[in-house]
């Protein structure tokens, strides 16, 4: 029984998104068997950084991911740990570079919160940003180049 | 037992629902399966009113994209991107026309798409005088996308709509219904 009572914590704790962005990178480690690597003082800089969207940001680098991108596989390893106010408007799938994305989005008072998971072979990152409203007219207009360079400033940091 | 089992059912049960229905013709799963690479675009009413927000009031343009899309139930996209041209055949695509069959669709004529080579084509379903649904197939030698739109549109509005969400950019000339539908 107490262990019941334990296991509904967590799921409470999951369903409800008290950390969805630590419980997203956690199920992407178990789901694909894969560690996310320590970036020395990257909390730091970006704490400190003049940028609010870089001070939003927050990022899970792995130096792996699966060798064939399946998108429903990651979408639901992503949805599974994401609360229900956040909903799913990009997919991205390439055969050429075995690359799987999705994004999510959720409104966060004038601006809006992405979170995206994007996995390769050789790197996979999963980051949740703010953004602000040029920025959301920018995904707007281009949401596959927004995609690739959101991929950009994960990899800058 | 079974209430702590029933309890922590429905707690999951959000989490775990199934992706809501795509209005997009089926079969598109055999591109999927040729293509180099896919984007999907799905903007369901909640996604699109969020997205209406932040057009710019300055711009007449983006008012106007704003006010069309802020009538709109959905907005779903496939864009399906070939190594090289003929990697997908015409058999592919009539197999997607053939699920736009009149009397509950129209073709529309007069579409032209503002892309070199690119074809594009329009399909209306309607109910009494208001267009309630409208499919963009558009078309060039190593690209193919869809766009279903669920809600009161104009085909005209399309001269807005496009760019955005990953839309083709197609001009309509003068919509003329074309009741024969897909050929």
């Amino acid at each position: 029984m107490k262990r019941l009572l334990l296991l509904a914590l967590l799921v409470t704790n999951t369903a409800f998104g008290a950390d969805e962005f630590k419980s997203v990178v956690k199920a992407v480690e178990a789901h694909y068997g894969i560690r996310h690597t320590h970036i020395p003082m990257m909390g730091l800089a970006l704490k400190f950084s003049p940028d609010h969207q870089a001070r939003s940001l927050k990022l899970a680098v792995f130096e792996s991911g699966p060798a064939e991108g399946d998108l429903a596989d990651l979408q639901q390893v992503v949805a599974n740990s994401l609360g229900n106010n956040w909903v799913p408007f990009i997919r991205v799938w390439s055969r050429r570079d075995r690359e799987s994305v999705v994004i999510y989005a959720k409104p966060s008072g004038s601006a809006m919160k992405l979170f995206i998971a994007s996995l390769e072979p050789d790197e996979s990152v999963v980051m949740s940003l703010d953004v602000d409203e040029s920025s959301v007219r920018q995904w707007i207009s281009d949401p596959q180049g927004m995609v690739h360079r959101s991929e950009e400033v994960g990899n800058e940091n | 037992m079974k209430h702590l089992v029933l309890f922590l059912t429905a707690m999951l049960l959000p989490a775990i629902a199934p992706a809501q229905e795509i209005r997009l013709p089926a079969n598109l799963e055999k591109l999927s399966a040729k293509a180099v690479e896919v984007v999907e675009v799905n903007l369901d009413q909640k996604m699109l009113q969020l997205a209406s927000r932040f057009m710019d009031p300055k711009d007449p343009d983006e008012q106007q994209a704003k006010r069309i899309i802020s009538n709109l139930k959905s907005v779903y996209v496939r864009s399906y991107q070939f190594d090289k041209p003929g990697e997908y055949s015409d058999s592919d695509v009539a197999e997607i026309r053939s699920q736009l069959q009149s009397p509950v669709w129209s073709r529309i004529v007069g579409v032209r798409s503002k892309r070199e080579h690119e074809n594009a084509e329009i399909y209306l379903k309607s109910e009494g005088n208001q267009i309630t649904s409208l499919v963009i197939v558009a078309a060039d030698p190593q690209e193919l996308t869809f766009v279903s739109i669920d809600g009161p549109i104009n085909p005209e509005d399309l001269a807005d709509l496009g760019g955005q969400f990953h839309i083709p950019e197609v001009e309509v000339q003068k919509p003329k219904p074309d009741k024969g539908a897909a050929k």
